[in-house]
């Protein structure tokens, strides 16, 4: 009877995996010629026909070998989640909180001049459109469904939800202006701070909703 | 279209490979010979198309691997469907459903 080890272990160069990882596949892919050739004798087969249908199920030791190299390392380090959500999401967190700082020094630096407030604003949402689609468009590369792409364009938003109640709890425990504890400051603030980037960031993302436009042409 | 194509193998042979862990655990060359079995040859898996495949399943995290020892008294690595797995089978199907009923929508099959 063949030693279906020995086999593999001549044929399949070395994986570069753990040893342990290593010789649990050579012993699966081991098993599975065994099972391959003690079935074609029980259907009938010659032991050498036998051997020969089993070893034609490798056709190319190179590239078995190749494959499973990369099918063990490639998406070993990263989760599906963080590939297309987790990771696209912090690129995107981290262009709008640029973006966020850029404005606060501009502020600092401008002042309370009325006529920078409506180009600094559109400059802000065509940054967040830009930064909605970055984050959807990295998601998409990384093979994320439409849910993870729309997300990954969103995910600024948490900062914003954040810094939002923060503002609104610190308004409402630790200021004495009337002003910020009424519901339509509150309510503009909601607008201003999360209604309006949130918008901006969906409309960057949408076009990369959709599939690459070579499936849908294809399909 | 070379991708797409790509594409449509390893979707088709996850949902297939799914399909069969779906009823019980089982180990590589029983999933390719039932997969061969079922589909009449169509579906065939190399072993460079088999097991990497498998263990990119693995990793994803909707197949559990582990050693087992068989009625024929050998030990083979079996592989049994996590719920995250029943979770991707239930949206292969639904994926694939649309699809075929979309290129039936078209004719392509009617007219082929």
């Amino acid at each position: 009877m063949r030693d279906w080890s020995d086999v593999v272990d001549a044929r399949l160069a070395a994986l570069g995996l753990d040893t342990e990882r290593e010789q649990q596949i050579r012993a699966e892919l081991a098993g599975h010629l065994e099972d391959a050739c003690a079935d074609a004798v029980r259907r009938g087969c010659a032991e050498e026909d036998a051997v020969a249908r089993a070893l034609e199920r490798v056709p190319d030791w190179t590239r078995l070998a190749d494959a499973i190299r990369q099918a063990d390392q490639k998406e070993g380090s990263m989760s599906p989640d963080a590939k297309t959500l987790l990771l696209p999401g912090m690129i995107t967190l981290g262009c709008a909180g640029a973006v966020m700082l850029g404005v606060t020094l501009l502020l600092g630096s401008v002042g309370a001049d009325p006529r920078a407030t409506v180009p600094m604003a559109a400059a802000v949402l065509l940054a967040y459109l830009m930064c909605g689609a970055l984050g959807a468009w990295c998601s998409r590369r990384a093979g994320g469904g439409i849910a993870a792409r729309l997300a990954a364009g969103i995910f600024p938003l948490l900062l914003h939800i954040s810094i939002f109640v923060t503002v609104v709890v610190a308004a409402m425990f630790g200021t004495r202006d009337p002003e910020r504890l009424q519901f339509t400051f509150q309510l503009r603030a909601a607008l201003i701070f999360i209604v309006i980037p949130g918008i901006a960031l969906t409309v960057g993302a949408l076009p990369f909703l959709r599939d690459h436009a070579e499936t849908r042409a294809s399909a | 279209m070379a991708s797409l194509s790509h594409s449509i193998k390893r979707g088709s042979a996850e949902l297939a490979i799914l399909a069969v862990l779906e009823d019980q655990p089982v180990h590589g060359y029983e999933i390719a010979r039932r997969i061969e079995q079922d589909t009449d040859g169509v579906l065939h898996f190399t072993l460079a198309s088999l097991y990497p495949l498998l263990y990119r399943m693995e990793k994803r995290g909707w197949t559990r691997g582990a050693w087992e020892t068989t009625s024929g008294g050998v030990k083979r690595r079996c592989y049994s469907l996590t719920a995250a797995g029943s979770k991707q089978l239930a949206a292969s199907r639904r994926e694939w459903n649309a699809f075929f009923r979309a290129l039936n929508h078209l004719g392509g099959f009617s007219r082929a």
